[in-house]
């Protein structure tokens, strides 16, 4: 497999253009100017990684999202920086010779390969609600998993569950790390997830040939560090208590910020704040809908998005601790002077 | 009929801490109420960046609710260090392993459901009821401290806070899950200081025993000899 | 007779397995079987939440034709609760589909389906100082196509993106997939029938000219969803309001969601969405669509020649309901309705107009699961979306174990999509069905043709003289599928810049309103309600129906294109448009069949849309009176 700075040569890049495009990118990765030695030694000896980009219960937003990348480019990533050997989206094959070709690149790569799974493989029905070649996906999946080098679990789906696993989960949908338990997991979460950060995380991988330094929850710790909340540019009207009480109100063409009808900002981890979607175009605060905490766990069942705190399933209720708390609150004092008045009236009379 | 006796009970250091306990718990509450829902609008018509100087805003706000939120963490552990040194102050979990904490249990009961009359039965230094409760109140406060700077800490991931507490709001089913577990359980501290006022002030009318007045001046009125003296004596 | 198995189908959205009987002497396809091989269960999941937030639910049905089952789902909800959106809101939802549009197609042809089509192992071959040429001439010879689209703004002064025809820039791709080659490391291009003869039936410098432009539009396209970003904040998956949008407008604040400057980036995004599609697009779908018709390939139509429906897209105005009609009066796209026998010619052709009331009529659209993995008390009937029973009900294939399929059973239950039927006939949707019924309403006098239409009758006919064919032979085929499909990628284009206009003049007229709250509030609801949304998704006719009881989804149910073109067969022996196309469709090398492969790819099939039916016991039978006006006379 040949280097990165052998495939810029081959495109007529000079070295010096070369080393200017090692710094940008120690930039880009908010790595100290200390690092650029090392991102430029690992841009001359690190060979072409194959990918192996397998799907299961998914809607195909991740790779969508994937291609609208523009820092770095998704062609350039396909083409250049790694080998994608598979992909149900992107691979001109199909049928028995793709997955011939599948199991070739395990064999000839063995330890060497990326798995990248979007979405998740169902239990229910021995796995046959998710058919890839005739075979349950969930075959498949620990098929490609056993010789991987890594494991990217895209977005929310491979990351959490997502939609299909919302409650009742009629598949009995699960994270990918509940099946592969034995190779480091990636978290890229979002439904789906911000492009750059699909293709930064694959860019690390491809630079340093190791796992980015994740957080507890196993995400990225550059791209999932910070809350929306903490990183929005309507902060400041949530901190002066300026807020948005009904959609296109005064407060919403004034850009205030959306905490009253629900912005899930405040609890959920993802770039959107700084990276924003489409290279800092926009994102849903910009366009006045609050967040709705893609990127988290189980975010489906913390629905309904308009409301900042959920609620307890009341029938025909709807119970926030908050309302509830006030009743029983309530209900605690009258309860005590009721008792009270009986417990006066039954000491009473002598000792 | 043995002569009514002053026992000295609160040491100065528990009733210093439960007052403070008591103001922090309380700005806690309401501002925490606010940040949650925030009822009325900051001051409008100013740049959101100057606000601050313009009265009231949530900024403001949740400055104060983290402040009492040290405070209640102070108090807390200044709390537990003088359990360590003081017997008195120890009196904290419920001695299921003795026969005097079901008599008891059992006493309580039916004094509150009207059968058995106040001023019969044994009399104790603190009833079983109360043993019972007090300690899941020292939790739900542990609760509120964990889960109060897991949130807070996590808005600079590396910071001590959230290294210390972050996994936290993994564990609980995630930071907005988290939110509703706050308040909840602040609810429930609430709906404890009710009814905690409520039986003060019942014992206090009924058995006119200073039990109002001891959280100040440490000593209550006994006419018997209390079954759990030895838990407070040294 | 040989039995031939393509799974994974990939190149599409979600997972798909085709099997066909081929017969090996004449190369004839004797039977065909199209196979929905996952499931998800979205609207059982649906069941018991806030209206309002169904639409988010319903968007991760899909994330290639994103934001359009948001729309069907806003619709519906506001069908339901007799919502009626601001003027903004119902303009800029219509800027944001038809972006969807354009998108869609472009991607599904360069990157979904032109592998089908060119080579990268041909473009090797070509001659760089020669595809320079060709690209010039092509230029010449097709660019006349661009002319059939009216440009409202005209605030272009000459267009940014415009395909390079120079040796240079064509040897470089060349070499890119050159040394590719040579890496041994073919990545996406890896294991495909490279030899297939089909390949040969272009010129090598059109395949380099294709291959090229494949990877710039690849660069392109992400630009082409620019207005979904504006005004939803994201892409895949904008969001979207029920009762209107969320980016307020205002000239007023700073801070504003939309104000001039993210107006002129909606509009300069628009302007690329009309650049990449005429000089890149439709210069490159004609040329090899062209080459194609003339090397005999006029096959492929199945069902489209039988029977197609659409149900109707592009408001010009906000209306009050969907099935009380009002829609149906206000759209511009008139591809409401069913037409039978096109391939016969448009005058012999039989149109049938879809309105408001034939959407809540039991008996005008029903599914059937007879062979589909589901269960019905009796399968040999439909039942109408409102009415709907499934339970899911895995049998197995015909030879194999039930985890290692060999072949599927064709006779019994073989897949996961079900069958929707309009009065018990099969029907294909999608850009080719839309074009079919607009080109028949219009011609045979049925409707008053709005501008759209007109312009889809001229596209029809600029290319109709380009082919030298009558539209009732090219437009009924694999070939015609795929330019459908282009030549609706400019019609949305062309609306997005007419909508964007009267966005601008609305609110010059002092109008900033984009969402309409008064019926926000769950306490301002009626108790129940019912309620249909409709749209034209990228890949056909798309239906959401919901009941809505104390606030909360009683029962949620969707009709998706791919479910009309990729269902199984229903218990009258009627076959959709997929295994219709296959048994269409010759094949050359029984083991390659590129053709049925080349077929299935024309309709952009996507499988999550299709297969995410779930419809646990809807007990109450709904049947709905409501008063329908037909306009399309």
């Amino acid at each position: 497999m040949e280097t990165f700075w052998e495939t810029f040569k081959r495109h007529g890049v000079s070295r010096r253009d070369f080393l200017k495009f090692a710094t940008t990118i120690t930039g880009m990765m908010g790595l100290s100017p200390s690092m650029i030695p090392h991102v430029v030694r690992a841009l001359e000896t690190k060979p072409r990684v194959p990918v192996l980009w397998i799907h299961g219960l998914e809607c195909t937003c991740c790779s969508e999202s994937f291609i609208r990348s523009a820092t770095p480019l998704a062609s350039d990533v396909v083409l250049s920086m790694i080998s994608l050997e598979y992909d149900d989206t992107l691979s001109a094959a199909a049928g028995e010779a793709l997955e011939k070709h599948r199991e070739e690149i395990i064999k000839r790569y063995w330890g060497n390969y990326i798995l990248a799974v979007e979405g998740n493989p169902p239990l229910g029905e021995d796995g046959m609600y998710c058919v890839v070649g005739g075979r349950a996906f969930l075959e498949n999946l620990k098929e490609s998993a056993k010789g991987a080098k890594a494991v990217i679990a895209w977005g929310s789906c491979a990351s959490w569950g997502c939609v299909q696993a919302a409650k009742p989960n009629p598949t009995t949908a699960v994270p990918i790390h509940k099946v592969i338990t034995d190779k480091p997991i990636i978290k890229v979460p979002g439904c789906p997830p911000i492009a750059e950060v699909m293709t930064g995380v694959i860019m690390y991988l491809v630079l340093f040939d190791a796992i980015p330094p994740l957080d507890s929850q196993g995400r990225p710790k550059q791209f999932y560090g910070n809350r929306i909340h903490d990183t929005c540019y309507r902060r400041a009207f949530f901190n002066a208590g300026q807020f948005v009480e009904r959609f296109d109100d005064d407060g919403a063409k004034k850009g205030w910020c959306l905490y009253k009808v629900g912005c899930r900002g405040p609890t959920t981890y993802n770039s959107c704040g700084n990276i924003r979607w489409y290279n800092g175009l926009s994102y849903p605060i910009q366009a006045g809908h609050g967040c709705i905490g893609c990127a988290e766990e189980d975010f489906w069942d913390k629905a309904p998005f308009y409301q900042r705190l959920t609620t307890i399933p009341l029938p025909n209720v709807e119970a926030s601790p908050d309302k509830v708390g006030a009743v029983a609150v309530a209900a605690a004092a009258a309860g005590a002077v009721a008792h009270g008045v009986i417990s006066k009236i039954r000491n009473k009379g002598g000792k | 009929m043995i002569e009514a006796k002053k026992i000295y009970i609160f040491s100065p250091g528990l009733r210093v801490w439960h007052w403070i306990n008591f103001l922090t718990i309380m700005v806690l509450f309401f501002t925490g109420l606010y940040i949650g829902n925030p009822f009325f609008l900051g001051p409008v018509g100013v740049e959101a960046t100057y606000a601050y100087r313009e009265g009231i805003t949530m900024d403001f706000i949740r400055k104060v609710h983290f402040i009492a939120g040290y405070v209640l963490l102070a108090s807390f552990l200044f709390r537990v260090i003088i359990a360590v040194f003081n017997k008195r102050d120890r009196l904290v979990f419920p001695a299921v392993w003795r026969k005097d904490y079901w008599t008891s249990l059992k006493e309580i009961t039916l004094k509150y459901t009207f059968i058995m009359k106040d001023k019969e039965g044994y009399e104790y230094i603190r009833n079983a009821l109360a043993r019972t409760f007090y300690p899941l109140v020292y939790l739900m406060i542990l609760f509120m401290i964990a889960t109060g700077f897991a949130m807070y800490g996590m808005s600079k991931p590396s910071s001590f806070w959230s290294f210390l507490l972050g996994w936290l709001l993994g564990f609980l089913g995630g930071e907005f899950s988290v939110h509703a577990w706050h308040h909840w359980v602040a609810w429930l501290i609430i709906i404890f200081a009710v009814l905690h006022v409520y039986f003060v002030i019942r014992e206090e009318a009924i058995k006119k025993n200073g039990e109002l007045s001891s959280m100040f001046s440490g000593y209550k009125v006994f006419e018997k000899e209390p079954v759990d003296i030895k838990d407070i004596e040294e | 007779m040989a039995r031939v198995v393509v799974d994974p189908v990939t190149r599409i959205e979600g997972h798909l397995r085709i099997e066909i009987v081929v017969d090996e002497k004449t190369g004839k396809v004797r039977d065909a079987v199209s196979s929905g091989t996952m499931w998800r269960g979205i609207e059982l999941i649906l069941r018991g939440r806030d209206p309002r937030d169904a639409w988010a639910f319903a968007q991760r049905i899909c994330g290639v034709c994103t934001s359009i089952h948001a729309l069907a789902s806003v619709r519906c909800i506001e069908d339901a609760l007799e919502i009626q959106i601001p003027k903004n809101a119902n303009y800029i939802r219509n800027i944001m589909y038809g972006s969807l549009q354009v998108h869609d197609h472009l991607v599904h042809f360069y990157h979904l389906h032109a592998l089908d089509w060119v080579s990268p192992v041909e473009a090797l071959k070509a001659d760089p100082v020669q595809t320079a040429v060709l690209q010039n001439q092509l230029l010449e010879k097709y660019g006349a196509i661009a002319e059939v689209m009216p440009d409202f703004l005209a605030h272009r002064a000459y267009p940014k993106k415009f395909p390079k025809a120079t040796p240079g820039y064509y040897r470089t791709f060349q070499e890119k997939i050159k040394k590719i080659v040579e890496s041994g490391q073919l990545g996406i291009f890896a294991a495909h029938w490279w030899d297939h003869p089909d390949y040969k039936l272009l010129p090598p410098e059109v395949h380099l000219m294709a291959v090229a432009h494949y990877l710039n539009m690849l660069d392109v396209q992400r630009e082409l969803f620019i207005p979904q970003v504006v005004f939803g904040g994201k892409n895949p998956h904008p969001h979207y309001l029920v009762g209107g949008m969320t980016c307020s407008i205002s000239m007023n604040d700073m801070n504003a969601p939309i104000n001039t400057e993210r107006l002129a980036v909606v509009e300069d995004a628009i302007y690329t969405q009309i650049e990449a599609v005429n000089l890149f697009y439709l210069i490159d779908l004609l040329a090899i669509g062209h080459i194609y018709v003339q090397k005999g390939q006029v096959y492929g139509g199945g069902l489209a020649k039988k029977r197609v429906i659409g149900y109707g897209e592009f408001p010009d105005e906000p209306y009050k309901g969907i099935k009380t009609g009002e829609y149906h009066n206000r759209i511009l796209y008139h591809c409401n309705g069913v037409v039978e026998n096109f391939a016969e010619g448009v005058d012999k052709a039989k149109y049938y107009p879809m309105v408001g009331k034939d959407f809540a009529d039991p008996n005008v659209i029903q599914e059937y699961v007879a062979h589909s993995w589901y269960k019905y008390p009796d399968e040999t009937k439909g039942l109408h979306p409102w009415d709907g029973i499934t339970e899911p009900n895995y049998t197995g294939p015909k030879e194999g174990t039930k985890t290692q399929w060999k072949y599927l059973n064709e006779q019994g239950k073989y897949s996961w999509i079900k069958s929707p039927r309009w009065r018990g006939k099969p029907c294909e949707v999608g850009p080719l069905a839309r074009y079919i019924v607009v080109y028949t309403a219009t011609k045979q006098g049925h409707i008053k043709p709005s501008w759209m239409d007109e312009m889809v009758i001229k596209q029809i006919d600029t290319v109709s003289k380009v082919l030298d064919l009558p539209p009732h032979v090219w437009l009924p085929t694999t070939v015609g599928r795929t330019a459908a499909r282009g030549l609706e990628a400019q019609l949305g284009a062309a609306a997005n810049l007419y909508f964007l206009k009267k966005l601008y003049d609305n609110i010059k007229a002092g109008d900033t309103a984009v969402a309409n709250t008064e019926k926000w509030d769950p306490s301002t609801w009626p108790k129940e309600a019912k309620g249909v949304g409709i749209t034209d998704a990228p890949r056909g006719a798309l239906g959401h129906w919901v009941i809505i009881k104390d606030g909360k989804i009683a029962n949620y149910q969707c009709v998706v294109p791919t479910t009309w073109n990729g269902g199984a067969r229903d218990p009258m022996g009627g076959q959709g448009a997929f295994e219709e196309c296959m048994k269409d469709t010759p094949v050359k090398v029984v083991d390659k069949p590129l053709e049925v492969l080349r077929g299935i790819h024309s309709f952009d099939p996507c499988l999550a849309c299709s297969t995410h039916l779930y419809d646990t016991e809807g007990k109450e039978i709904v049947s709905i009176k409501v008063q329908g006006t037909n306009t399309c006379y």
